[in-house]
């Protein structure tokens, strides 16, 4: 036994260790757990008998030691040399492919936060919608000139078989779903997709995205409705963003507003003003078409179109890049 | 709508700036979309001059020099390059000094301040400059330097030689909301403007009707008053038509309007004045002098102004003479009555005509006119009378007539509106308390008068506002003039003991949206209006009886149907990217699809009878699965990546155990089709797109999509809440490792299936290679996969043999397989 350790001690002093590969190698070869020398000579403690057993395993223990100081020695020696193989960490990592979010998901999602904190849910409606729906509950009466403030693309077949199914305008009607299938109050915020008759340019496209907001219960007033949307603009575009409202129309509010935001640019004077969304107090005849009594409850409603924010925040200015789907583009977001 | 700001000045008086008062209608919703200044901004230092002598420049062959003499008795030499100059031309001199707003070189809408200096021009000495009318900003005519008539006086100031010519003004281009037909005129913006700065309005003179007898000439018969709920005619004759005087030709150019003739300009002065459409006849080409209001009857054909022959339906209001139609009621005249050059007399026609019949009409006939647009959204049925008598008067003042009768047939007379408002009805929409008399004040000034009874002010609302029909309405008139701004912010808001309802679609969408983009998809946007080929070539794909629903009103006839699956948008995607170089593209994107059905006993999902809609959630892969490294070559993206991927989102989702199985058909769209099953129910599909379509769309890879039916895929998801813990065993796995030999033909899912089924006790199965080769023989393969065994206790490996024998017994007598390692 005692022999086999000399014999070991005198081949790892022999051992050259000049090299990581040569360092490995004498690693492995004595203290391997598998198959190391060391590692054996250890197992054969308990084959020992009797008194010799501690100074054999005293034995064992030094010339491990010994083992993993040439170790240590060879690879120090080997940082400060400079012919030893070292990976070069300047190399690229392994690519992975990355994904993205698209601007109209990332800012309709920011939208959405904003109003979750404030206590909106989402609701989610139908793209083909019916008259009732799209106009006649939001207080659009039939051939009024209000209807043509939306082109609107209608399915086959025609009215008046077809009862003038659409594909909706605006995301109002799940307004109407919503406030027919529960009772008030109502906090909810409408994402979604709509759709106009226009030709396609720089600056429309057939379709695009609207979030829309309803909040009705008892003693809600226009001034909550300027205060919610303050809120929202001064999350949206920082707390010293410049508003104004200003009187408009809609069918489905009264009073009915534009909100604009001043926007800073380099045309010297200021800015521009550009609008970001319409809004109102909610018409009593919507209230009721759907058996909501107009006298207990008031509340207020909003529109925002994506695109435009998105394009507006980003400095995007033509809307067609939104559908082109360029990863160019869309790896920018 | 274009208003003139130097127009408005005839009604209200105005002291500041057209941009300020554009500032001010705007926050009053009447939106200025933008403005634009015509005419001159300065003329001071512009004088009139004569050239005396006209010669060439010593240095430049296209100036000459010219000596001017300005009035100062000492003639002055100006350089000049304009075609037109010659000897004793009176022209416009601006001398050394002045400020011309002259076009920027670089950018000609622009204009930029240029104060001209005594200065020398290729060496020789110019005094100034002989201006064309554009430089002087009085028209846009830069082709030669601006003539002046024999009248002019040498030396004295260009601005008193002009006179009207060169006043400034400025054109507003309204944004006019549907709602407010009385503001579609300069009185109706006036009245506003007034209220706005407290001024009093200066309506027109001479607009009472004259004591006429009993017109004998005229005869109107209205044969349905509902449709035309009054009519007014006024004959003038002995008129001559000409030219209009230069004050209203330059009044109908600032907003837009072409000067025809003294006739036509004072019925559209007047329109644009007072917002009443006018029609002027020849009163000789009107047979028997008649006019009857009826009906077309259905399919007769009728020429209008414009010279378009159209075809007429029974619903549509005419005007007709004692034989024949002569104009289509509120839209257009017909060319049969036009006035011409030759015309003595004039019927002037003022009418009320119900507005949803003009809309139809319009609408049915294509023609939108400035007249239909007025009637469509209600003029004021009290004022055809004071209009008709304004266009009269004019007439006789510009054109030389005289008013010979005037008929007023008015079937439906319309009284002010009586609406009552609740003072404190106010406070509860507006949040704003108003005292009585303030909301009172407020009201006076857009001249609604309030009377009080009870608790309630009864408002009389003019005839001129048909928008205000309920208390909504007088509250938001309140608002408007309070102004949005000044509702102040509430201190603080109740807000309901309710909390608002979940919604697992919208939230688990965008979590998988973050987790797809984790795995290298980039999310797209499509557009969901496909053309009718494509919509139902895919129509099959998702629903077993899909068929394509097309638009009735198609913008064009590629995007006149609905997409019924997201595949064939988001290909178009693929090929753009590939394209362009970008070979190694994963997409995802949610989005709607549309399919015809629905409705009773259809169980398909449908908000609307007969057109079912879902939502998709579309997965496309194509080029590397693993990118290329400098220690490593790209390895292409195939059909497994893509199941990998669908385990990994429908397991994220929350759904387990997903299944697949072969699906026929399709052949054309896509090979290797597999659908995508939750227990019983088939989540979407899978697949590998077909050669014949890549080759259509140019993609020259492979590419591999899954479409998913979203609200399918949430309702099959285990929700977190449900979830319950399953201890982990404390006893360790025992793993095994077995091949088998098989037929090509056997299925890896048919032999997990078989080796699943021996034992409760094997925790997991996975497959870690599939080889062919001689040494396995033909038709067949060696499946290999690494078998764990759990129970609640230690197994021995004694119990583990015996099951791997069950196992190798079981393939054996199913499948005829041969162990080939263990």
């Amino acid at each position: 036994m005692a022999d086999s350790i000399d014999k070991v001690r005198a081949d790892l002093e022999a051992e050259s260790l000049d090299t990581d590969e040569q360092i490995e190698t004498f690693r492995i070869k004595y203290l391997g757990r598998k198959q190391g020398v060391i590692t054996d000579l250890f197992a054969g403690i308990r084959d020992v008998e009797g008194p010799e057993r501690g100074a054999y395993g005293q034995r064992v223990n030094e010339l491990k030691r010994r083992a993993e100081d040439r170790i240590d020695e060879a690879r120090r020696r080997g940082a400060s040399a400079a012919t030893v193989e070292r990976p070069d960490v300047t190399l690229p990592g392994r690519p992975l492919p990355v994904g993205s979010l698209h601007p109209i998901t990332q800012t309709a999602e920011e939208i959405r936060r904003v109003f979750a904190r404030l206590g909106y849910s989402v609701a989610e409606g139908p793209e083909i919608e019916d008259d009732f729906h799209n106009f006649t509950a939001l207080n659009f009466p039939a051939n009024h000139p209000a209807r043509d403030m939306q082109d609107t693309l209608f399915l086959e077949p025609p009215p008046p078989q077809g009862r003038g199914v659409l594909l909706r305008t605006h995301t109002s009607p799940v307004q109407i779903r919503v406030m027919e299938s529960s009772r008030p109050p109502y906090r909810v915020i409408v994402p979604g997709r709509v759709y106009r008759n226009e030709a396609i340019s720089y600056k429309s496209y057939c379709l695009f995205h609207q979030v829309e907001g309803l909040c009705i219960d008892e003693g809600v007033t226009m001034a909550d409705l300027k205060e919610t949307l303050t809120l929202f603009a001064r999350e949206m575009f920082g707390s010293d963003v410049v508003m104004r409202f200003r009187p408009s129309f809609f069918p489905f509010t009264e009073p009915s507003a534009e909100v604009d935001i001043l926007w800073k640019d380099d045309s010297g004077n200021g800015g521009r003003w550009l609008e970001i969304l319409g809004c109102g107090m909610v018409d009593p005849n919507v209230l009721d078409a759907v058996d909501v009594d107009p006298e207990r409850y008031t509340g207020f409603a909003f529109g925002m179109g994506i695109e435009r924010i998105a394009m507006l925040r980003h400095g995007i200015d033509d809307i067609r890049l939104l559908y082109e789907n360029d990863v160019r583009f869309l790896a920018q977001f | 709508m274009k208003i003139s700001f130097d127009w408005l000045r005839e009604y209200v008086d105005i002291d500041v700036t057209p941009a300020e008062l554009a500032e001010r209608l705007t926050l009053l919703g009447f939106e200025v979309d933008g403005m634009v200044e015509i005419g001159p901004k300065s003329l001071d230092g512009v004088v009139v001059g004569r050239v005396l002598d006209v010669r060439k420049h010593p240095d430049a062959d296209r100036l000459v020099l010219c000596d001017v003499d300005t009035g100062t008795g000492e003639p002055v030499q100006i350089v000049c390059g304009a075609p037109n100059v010659a000897a004793d031309q009176l022209v416009p001199v601006a001398l050394p000094g002045t400020v011309l707003h002259l076009r920027d070189r670089d950018d000609r809408s622009k204009r930029v301040a240029v104060k001209l200096q005594k200065t020398k021009i290729r060496g020789e000495v110019s005094n100034g400059m002989i201006c064309a009318e554009d430089e002087l900003g009085l028209s846009d005519d830069h082709s030669g330097i601006m003539v002046l008539a024999d009248d002019a006086k040498v030396g004295s100031l260009l601005s008193d030689y002009l006179g009207d010519r060169a006043r400034a003004d400025a054109v507003f281009d309204i944004e006019l909301t549907p709602n407010r037909p009385d503001a579609i005129c300069h009185i109706g913006i006036a009245r506003e403007v007034a209220a706005l700065y407290g001024r009093s309005l200066r309506l027109p003179e001479g607009v009472e009707a004259p004591d006429m007898p009993e017109a004998a000439r005229v005869r109107v018969d209205i044969e349905n008053p509902d449709g035309c709920g009054r009519y007014v005619g006024i004959l003038v004759t002995g008129i001559k038509v000409s030219d209009s005087p230069d004050w209203m030709a330059r009044r109908l150019k600032a907003v837009d309007l072409r000067p025809r003739n003294n006739i036509v300009d004072i019925t559209n002065y007047v329109m644009l004045e007072c917002g009443q459409p006018l029609h002027a006849f020849d009163y000789d080409r009107l047979s028997e002098g008649r006019i009857v209001v009826r009906n077309a009857r259905d399919g007769m054909r009728f020429t209008t102004l414009d010279d378009v022959d159209r075809k007429l339906d029974a619903e549509m209001l005419m005007i007709c003479d004692g034989s024949s139609e002569v104009a289509v009621a509120g839209v257009m005249g017909g060319e049969n009555s036009e006035v011409t050059s030759d015309t003595v007399n004039v019927l002037i026609e003022s009418a009320w005509f119900d507005p949803a019949s003009i809309r139809r009409t319009a609408r049915a006939l294509g023609l939108q006119t400035d007249a239909s647009y007025r009637f469509e959204r209600g003029v004021d049925p009290n004022g055809a009378l004071r209009a008709a008598v304004r266009a009269a008067s004019l007439m006789v003042s510009l054109a030389g007539g005289s008013i010979d009768e005037i008929v007023d047939a008015h079937p439906r007379p319309q009284k002010s509106r009586r609406v009552e408002l609740r003072p404190e009805r106010v406070g509860r929409i507006l949040g704003v308390e108003l005292e009585r008399e303030r909301i009172v004040e407020l009201l006076s000034s857009i001249e609604i008068e309030t009377s009080v009874e009870d608790d309630r002010l009864v408002c009389v609302v003019p005839t001129f506002r048909p928008d205000i029909e309920r208390e909504i309405d007088l509250i938001e008139e309140v608002a408007r003039r309070v102004g949005f701004d000044n509702i102040p912010a509430p201190r603080r808001t109740e807000i309901p003991y309710t909390v608002g309802s979940r919604n697992a679609a919208s939230d688990r969408r965008y979590d998988i949206l973050r987790f797809l983009s984790g795995l290298g998809f980039r999310e797209i946007y499509t557009n969901s209006l496909v053309s009718p080929a494509t919509a139902q070539r895919y129509a099959r794909l998702l629903d077993e009886d899909g068929e394509a629903i097309a638009t009735h009103n198609a913008i064009s006839h590629e995007m006149s149907a609905l997409r019924t699956s997201l595949l064939p948008g988001g290909l178009q995607i693929v090929a753009h990217n590939v394209r362009h170089g970008f070979r190694d593209v994963r997409f995802s994107e949610f989005g709607h699809v549309f399919h015809r059905g629905g409705g009773a006993g259809d169980p398909r999902p449908s908000w609307v009878d007969g057109y079912v809609e879902r939502e998709s959630l579309l997965l496309l892969l194509s080029g590397a699965a693993e990118l290329q490294a400098w220690d490593r070559s790209a390895r292409r993206a195939d059909f497994f990546d893509l199941k990998g991927i669908i385990n990994a989102v429908t397991q994220v989702v929350g759904v387990s155990e997903i299944t697949y199985q072969g699906l026929e058909g399709n052949g054309a769209i896509a090979s290797d089709l597999i659908g995508v099953h939750s227990a019983e129910v088939q989540l979407g599909l899978a697949g590998q797109v077909s050669e014949a379509l890549l080759d259509e769309l140019d993609i020259e890879q492979p590419v591999f999509f899954a479409e998913l039916v979203w609200p399918v895929l949430v309702t099959s998801a285990t929700d977190v809440g449900s979830k319950r813990y399953t201890p982990v065993s404390r006893f360790p796995a025992v793993v095994r490792d077995l091949a088998v030999v098989v037929d090509q033909e056997v299925t890896a899912a048919s032999i997990l299936e078989t080796v699943k089924a021996v034992s409760s006790m094997l925790s997991s199965i996975e497959i870690f290679d599939v080889y062919r080769g001689p040494e396995i023989g033909a038709g067949k393969k060696s499946v290999a996969f690494s078998l764990s065994f759990r129970a609640g206790r230690t197994l021995t490996d004694q119990e583990v043999d015996a099951l791997i024998d069950q196992i190798v017994a079981s393939l054996s007598s199913k499948w005829n397989a041969q162990l080939r390692a263990k």
